[in-house]
């Protein structure tokens, strides 16, 4: 038995891995610039191009500017620096401009020069050449959005027509010499690009090591002194606020486990009579009454359940008898406060979700039920025991019970893992700063490090659950026995 | 195949499911939602079914079923004055028409009332413009039955197209999750780990073959891949049905080269691939991650949003519960006198498997869908509701459940659009149980 469970829990290190390299890749694909948020908390009023100096600082601190794995898979058509492009859409750009034309080397000149133009346009001054008229500034102004447009396009057809337009403005536009020729060098690049294309080098593939520079090595084992990496127990900082990621989780754990666990308790308490006594009389009134209630509220969705009940007793135009959001009012909640007083203070904030989530649970644990029993009472034994004359009671609790009881410990295992996640759909409804919300926070803000710390606690923990189930199986049924069965 | 007095297959199935009461109302309601998601477009529309106007004949909601940009010049015969009609914009209300045939719910989903906005409740006094220019209440026909949003939507209308966005995304991810789930879970059943032999060479080969032809069908083309997410569910299907033609077509050709030179007798000796445990552990990987999270980002990860997006995600995140499932019935089937007289008479193994096996795994495997698209609905109105499903222009029962969330007023916006999730749902899941129960016989 022992040894099953060391093989099993060594088994997790790989799943593990995959798991949390799925969640760094899907995360890493994620729209949007990660470093928008923490430069603007940290650089008001400064100007564009120290707000771009302080970006790529935020990045190369972070390490966005490094690949993702040890090994990538690319084409010989690919650039093998491409990962140093932190905006998404000009590496998107980039990878697509480099396989059409099968020259990567010649791909990255085209894009230093643009970059360089870019830069040249962008800290044009035209205070300098004695030009400020509104007409002037917008042309100036036009000549930079186009240049953010062609190095950001993924559409040939609109990068030329993009570049035809820049052409035909800084002909017009007087005083950007500099710029100018720096595009025109950009563009013939561009034109030798489209006239030397080597189409075969695409669909040849190459694997590009990177060592242990890169972003995974450094969650994993850290880098410098601030991070520690995974495995020393540090889960990195938030993008969105620049905290430490397990300071922020483990208060919102506290409020998911609470509800998850009031709730889950409450359900299995109310389904286990429920199931014992619609068994008890089966094809009775009460068990076809409560089969079917049952039924109906394994149906309902969560979130219709939820705002309806805040529709009804949240309501100020209806009933107004629990707040509608939120777990405490901040005008009256004092954290010195002793326990008790806290919890009283909390209650009513916690009486609809509570309600909601035991609802979904109870219908799914009680059908668990009701068909578990069913099961075992066509079974042989029951007829023996009922022969043998014992009382119906007796038989029920003592002899089906037991053995519905196996299916019952694969449920518990299996939300193991949503007494820690809590609900999306609840704690979003009700406002609850629990788990659920904060995955639904980290997802809508891309906090990417949030998102791969999540997936993979969420992942250890829903194998923890299926290994706690197998032992629990092993305690409740003597027939299963793990020790003896090759792996 | 011949079964009792040859009915066919998907009569027998309504004969079972509509057996019992509950049975019936669910079939019924299902049918009714089926029907009002595909005719939603002309039933639900502020364009009128029949129109006269100045001596022309129209049929607004039909032809913009093809030509939604259609517009016409009418010439006035009295004052001579040109008019034009741009259909798709234009207010169909305010023509002094002839004669007009409404569609029996005359509000378009996306075309706001501007006389009636900020949550105008069903009882509520609504108003309506006359083509002469008179503000009147609107009454019978043309009222709001199911009160407007804030912008003015109608929400009958909303909800009567709302069903067809349901539909369209349960079952079509279904139909990808079964498709994926029947695939993997029955060839993993049937051969288990040591049934499916190759030639030495041509396993050897193999490893390299399906990287190939992963590389070159989705690497080298998942720029292909992803701008078709964006252009529809045609093009994506396509496409990635093109993906996977390419695939296996290397796979295959590797392997046979494989099994050629085995044949050939450099590399002698066959072995046994272990596809149970591989499919095992890959499944295993997608049910460790918490389906909803994985939705969730992968929804947030695309950037633009479309109903091709979402239905890919959930039929990729839905394919595992098949898989189980068709696994579990396959260990049993394989091994059935029937399929195993097969076997023995030497029929070749595609045969066995496509021809014997698999026709007695497909019944329960779609009974199982009932449940699924279920399934489907419950994710995609939970999605939308929580703003990350279908695009904004695009109505959705959960996007409007959503709205009624934020402005508790309107209880109409979380009545109706909750009502008709629940009672979808609820009648899938009774004909689920339905033909679960009538299975043996079915």
């Amino acid at each position: 038995m022992l040894l099953y469970i060391i093989k099993r829990l060594l088994l997790f290190v790989p799943t593990l891995m995959v798991v949390s390299l799925v969640a760094f890749l899907i995360s890493i694909h994620a729209p949007g610039d990660p470093t928008d948020q923490l430069a603007a908390e940290q650089s008001a009023g400064a100007d564009q191009v120290a707000m771009r100096q302080l970006k790529q600082e935020i990045r190369e601190k972070l390490g966005l500017n490094l690949p993702v794995f040890y090994v990538s898979l690319v084409t010989r058509a690919d650039i093998d620096t491409v990962y140093r492009i932190t905006d998404a859409d000009q590496r998107d750009m980039l990878v697509r401009v480099s396989r059409h034309s099968g020259q990567p080397e010649l791909t990255m000149q085209w894009f230093a020069g643009l970059m360089k133009t870019d830069s040249l346009a962008a800290a044009f001054d035209p205070q300098k050449v004695n030009l400020s008229s509104p007409g002037y500034l917008a042309q100036v102004d036009r000549i930079r959005s186009l240049l953010r447009q062609i190095s950001r396009t993924s559409d040939p057809q609109i990068r030329a027509a993009r570049g035809d337009s820049l052409e035909g403005l800084l002909s017009t536009t007087s005083g950007m010499t500099a710029v100018r020729a720096s595009w025109e060098q950009a563009s013939q690049l561009y034109t030798r690009l489209e006239n030397e294309r080597i189409a075969w080098k695409q669909w040849i593939p190459a694997l590009d090591f990177h060592g242990t520079e890169n972003r995974y090595h450094r969650w994993l084992f850290g880098y410098g002194n601030d991070m520690k990496g995974i495995l020393r127990g540090d889960f990195g900082v938030s993008y969105r606020d620049g905290r430490k990621i397990s300071d922020i989780i483990l208060p919102k754990m506290k409020w998911s486990l609470s509800i998850a666990l009031g709730s889950l308790l409450l359900a299995w308490l109310i389904s286990i009579p429920l199931g014992l006594l619609a068994a008890y009389r089966m094809g009775g009134w009460f068990d076809r009454i409560s089969g079917a209630l049952v039924f109906l509220f394994w149906s309902v969705p969560g979130f219709f359940l939820g705002t309806l009940l805040l529709l009804w007793f949240a309501n100020p135009d209806f009933l107004d008898w629990f707040p509608s959001g939120g777990v405490k009012d901040p005008a009256t909640f004092d954290p010195e406060w002793p326990f008790h007083q806290r919890v009283a203070h909390y209650l009513p904030y916690l009486v609809l979700p509570v309600f909601t989530y035991t609802l979904g649970a109870l219908a799914f644990i009680s059908r668990q039920i009701r068909a578990g029993i069913r099961k075992e009472l066509q079974k042989d034994y029951i007829r023996t025991a009922r022969a043998k004359g014992l009382s119906e009671r007796r038989v029920l609790i003592v002899h089906a019970f037991r053995n519905t009881l196996i299916p019952l410990i694969t449920i518990m295992g299996q939300y193991l893992p949503l007494l820690f996640a809590g609900s999306i759909v609840v704690e979003t409804i009700f406002s609850i700063p629990g788990m659920g919300l904060e995955i639904y926070e980290s997802i809508i803000a891309n906090d990417y490090p949030m998102i791969v710390t999540l997936f993979t606690l969420f992942g250890f923990l829903t194998m923890l659950g299926f290994l706690l189930a197998d032992i629990g199986y092993a305690l409740a049924d003597p027939r299963v026995h793990y020790s003896g069965t090759k792996a | 195949m011949k079964r009792e007095a040859n009915i066919p297959y998907w009569k027998l199935a309504y004969l079972r499911a509509t057996e019992s009461l509950a049975g019936k109302l669910a079939t019924w309601f299902l049918l009714f939602v089926l029907t009002v998601g595909v005719l939603a477009p002309i039933l639900a529309t502020g364009q009128p079914w029949f129109i006269a106007y100045k001596g022309e004949w129209w049929m607004p909601a039909f032809t913009s079923l093809w030509n939604a940009e259609r517009s016409e010049t009418v010439v006035d015969p009295q004052t001579g004055i040109k008019e034009t009609i741009q259909f798709d914009i234009q207010n169909w209300r305010e023509l002094d028409a002839e004669f007009v045939w409404w569609a029996p719910v005359p509000w378009s989903p996306n075309q706001p009332d501007p006389y009636n906005r900020d949550f105008i409740s069903p009882g509520a006094q609504q108003v309506g413009k006359l083509p002469d220019g008179r503000i009147v209440p609107l009454n019978g026909f043309h009222r709001h039955h199911l009160g407007t949003d804030q912008l003015g939507h109608d929400v009958l209308s909303r909800i009567l197209n709302g069903a067809s966005t349901s539909m369209q995304i349960g079952l079509i991810s279904t139909l990808i999750a079964v498709v994926l789930g029947l695939f993997f879970g029955a060839l993993s059943g049937y051969f288990g780990n040591n049934r499916l032999k190759l030639s030495r060479a041509a396993v050897w080969l193999g490893v390299p073959g399906l990287f190939t032809g992963y590389f070159w069908a989705f690497h080298v083309r998942g720029f292909v891949l992803t701008d078709a997410l964006k252009e529809g569910f045609l093009s994506t299907t396509f496409q990635v049905i093109w993906s996977l033609i390419l695939m296996f077509s290397v796979l295959g050709i590797f392997l046979f080269l494989g099994q050629w030179i085995g044949r050939k007798g450099w590399i002698k000796g066959s072995m046994a691939v272990p596809l149970d445990s591989l499919v095992q552990r890959f499944s295993e990987v997608f049910m460790s991650m918490p389906r909803l999270m994985i939705i969730l980002t992968l929804a947030a990860v695309f950037r633009e949003k479309s109903v091709a997006m979402v239905i890919t995600i959930i039929g990729l995140t839905h394919w595992t519960s098949v898989s189980r499932f068709a696994r579990a019935e396959m260990l049993k089937v394989r091994d059935l006198d029937y399929v195993v007289a097969a076997r023995t008479l030497g029929f070749p193994w595609y045969r066995v498997l496509l021809k014997h096996a698999l026709p007695g795994v497909m019944q329960p495997v779609l009974i199982e869908t009932s449940f699924l698209i279920a399934g489907s609905i419950l994710v995609e109105s939970s999605l939308s509701f929580l703003g990350i499903g279908v695009p904004e222009n695009i109505v959705s029962w959960g996007a409007l459940l959503k709205t009624g969330r934020l402005q508790l007023d309107a209880w109409w916006l979380v009545v109706y659009p909750g009502l008709m999730i629940f009672l979808t749902l609820v009648s899938l899941n009774t004909l689920g149980e339905v033909l679960q129960k009538s299975g043996k016989r079915l």
